[in-house]
């Protein structure tokens, strides 16, 4: 079975944050950015904003690094997760993580990280920009393919004249 | 406790910060944004204070809904008395300082006093901190947001500052944000200036409570799917007009473009018409054809140089100078109105609206109630443009829901729009208390006279004339009992539970 990820696309992305206040109120009740499982970086305050959260990674560092294993692989949604009852919060997977998606959570003192809030992303439902989207993997690259497809036709369609 | 929030005293003259809890009566009275902003102005604001003097404090507020899942939706509201129309105004802008300034663990901040030197604020989870802007004090405003987010270290803060024009004390100087929309109209900037505050700097991961948030993500979540298409994105407030170019310019000075672009406008007719003459302009040619003389005269106005320096007053103190009828070529009434007013005059716009047409003589009781729906969503710090339909009974019921879900305030409807009415009592007792002239609302006949867009486009458009109007107006203050003399009755004022507000109250019992 071909299971779905979430993709950002900076380009679309508005940098309103309602990601992020979905993001923490589902996941600590609270309206608070920084305790968001996905972040929206402003670069330097220009107009860019990037969003990034947990890619969950086929062969994932964070997994490859934890020195007690608690980091381990759902099959069902292919998701990478975190076992509370191994983990002893000691932030290598944060150093590890290449994108910056795990967090440290210093109320609660443990790492936290997206779990696709099991197969239904609270963060695309208030996207309005359409920058965040939940997609098959195997149809990761269309998006890219139609772009450069209608370079190619100048952004007509066949036997559409004007 | 989702409404434990915290409203910031900031005196700059003896650089002392009161940090307090707003009290529940506060929230009952006023909610927030725009009638606490008048209530608190009301309080600290001395009788008949210069509005460039240390003694007329500002206040900038986030709405009930800063930091929410509303926020995209949220504006920042400042309020002072304006130096341009001498009047208690209210200016707004999107984007999210006012939520930033929630997860920093503030709702209101009230300015008051002047600092020595030149400072900016930096508000920072729950602490505010005055701090020195001497080498930033001169630059524009992309410079400033730079220089800023150097020192204090954040790439990515929320932010406010003026520009040179601020610095300069113009009339019409603005507020901006980080990506450029700004506070506009009014002349905030000046104000700010005034105080020798350069900007206002935010960053904060404290938490905002939510009252119920699994019922506000379901809610909103079904609002969502019912809004139809795309939403409006990175609008923006400084529209291009006839001299897009010094657009840019006016942006980096940080000064009003509408006004500006009226003010060019205006000087480059009176130019023509022999009305100046390059004597008063200091040598500046403003032919049409002399492509760098715009830019020059918007440099001159930042800068209060030459020819500037009258113009940097205003167009009314402006054409007061000027002298020679210079006013009857400003254009329409409506471009004067628009840079005096914060809204244009709503009983001309309303009534020929092509989508929703109103039969002139219903005008005042349907404004009325318009207009309390407008004034709990300032309240509220809410951007109506988007939320709000034209069904007055399912906004209210929405706002209603909205509020209990977010904060857990239960209002009932009559509640909520008599929190309208109290905003705009006081409001318009601070009005009537630092301008005389407004007792009087001027209407000139020009504005009739002249058509506006919808008139000529709308072939079976409503004519009014003065008289029939002035009886309109008599029936609209009657519909927001409103006396004669345009005055609000203290009866008003007992039975919205603010009668200690009333100035006259020792004389009347």
């Amino acid at each position: 079975m071909s299971c779905r990820v979430l993709v950002a696309d900076p380009k679309k992305c508005t940098g309103c944050k309602l990601c992020q206040i979905a993001c923490s109120l589902k996941k600590s009740g609270v309206s608070n950015p920084a305790k968001s499982r996905i972040r929206v970086i402003n670069h330097n305050n220009q107009n860019v904003y990037l969003p990034v959260s947990c890619r969950h990674c086929e062969d994932a560092p964070c997994m490859g690094v934890c020195p007690k294993e608690a980091i381990y692989r759902d099959e069902k949604l292919e998701r990478v997760m975190v076992d509370y009852d191994k983990c002893i919060s000691c932030r290598t997977c944060v150093a590890a993580c290449p994108y910056g998606a795990i967090v440290f959570d210093a109320v609660k003192k443990r790492v936290v990280k997206c779990d696709l809030c099991d197969g239904s992303p609270e963060c695309i439902k208030f996207c309005d920009a359409n920058a965040l989207d939940f997609v098959d993997q195997t149809l990761l690259q269309y998006p890219r393919i139609r772009e450069t497809a209608l370079k190619f036709t100048g952004g007509k369609r066949r036997g559409v004249r004007g | 406790m989702a409404l434990n929030r915290k409203i910031a005293y900031i005196d700059l003259s003896k650089k002392k910060i009161d940090i307090s809890t707003i009290p529940a009566v506060w929230r009952r009275r006023f909610i927030g944004g725009r009638g606490l902003d008048a209530y608190l102005l009301y309080q600290h604001m001395p009788a008949g204070c210069d509005p460039l003097k240390p003694g007329n404090p500002m206040v900038i507020s986030a709405g009930l809904f800063g930091g929410t899942l509303v926020s995209a939706d949220t504006v920042t509201g400042i309020a002072a008395k304006s130096p341009l129309t001498n009047r208690m105004e209210y200016s707004t802008f999107n984007g999210l300082f006012a939520s930033e300034m929630r997860w920093a663990g503030f709702d209101h901040i009230l300015i008051k006093g002047r600092s020595k030197n030149p400072v900016y604020l930096f508000i920072q989870n729950g602490t505010i901190e005055i701090r020195d802007a001497d080498g930033i004090w001169g630059q524009n405003i992309p410079d400033t947001q730079k220089s800023i987010c150097k020192e204090i270290h954040a790439d990515d803060c929320r932010m406010i500052c003026i520009g040179p024009a601020g610095e300069n004390k113009i009339r019409y100087a603005n507020i901006i944000t980080d990506r450029g929309d700004a506070a506009g109209r009014t002349g905030m900037g000046a104000v700010l200036g005034s105080k020798n505050i350069k900007g206002i700097a935010c960053t904060g991961n404290m938490d905002v409570e939510i009252k119920h948030p699994e019922e506000v993500l379901k809610w909103q979540n079904e609002k969502f799917k019912s809004v139809d298409g795309e939403g409006e994105f990175r609008e923006n407030n400084q529209e291009g007009g006839l001299f897009s170019k010094e657009s840019v310019l006016c942006r980096e000075f940080g000064m009003d473009l509408k006004t500006v672009d009226a003010i060019l406008n205006w000087i480059f007719v009176l130019y023509e018409q022999e009305i100046i003459t390059d004597k008063k302009t200091k040598g500046l040619r403003l032919n049409r054809d002399n492509h760098g003389a715009a830019h020059e005269l918007v440099r001159q106005i930042a800068s209060k140089e030459g020819f500037g320096k009258i113009l940097a007053e205003g167009p009314l103190m402006a054409a007061k100078k000027i002298g020679k009828n210079a006013l009857e070529y400003f254009g329409t009434m409506d471009k004067l109105a628009e840079i005096y007013m914060e809204r244009k005059p709503e009983p001309l716009k309303q009534i020929n609206k092509p989508e929703k047409k109103i039969s002139i003589n219903d005008l005042p009781a349907t404004i009325s109630r318009r207009k309390a729906i407008h004034c709990i969503m300032d309240n509220l710090a809410i951007n109506s443009r988007r939320l709000i339909g034209s069904d007055d009974k399912n906004d209210l019921n929405m706002i209603i829901r909205l509020i209990e879900l977010n904060t857990g305030m239960v209002f009932r409807e009559k509640d909520l729009i008599e929190t309208a009415y109290r905003g705009y009592a006081v409001e318009r007792l601070l009005c009537l208390r630092e301008d005389d002239a407004s007792k009087n609302a001027p209407m000139s006949d020009q504005y009739l006279s002249v058509p506006d867009e919808s008139e000529l486009f709308n072939n079976d458009h409503q004519d009014i004339d003065l008289k029939h109007f002035k009886g309109l107006i008599t029936k609209y203050y009657g519909a927001r009992h409103w006396n004669k003399s345009n005055m609000v009755k203290l009866k008003i004022f007992e039975s919205l539970e603010i009668s200690d507000l009333w100035p006259h109250r020792a004389v009347k019992k």
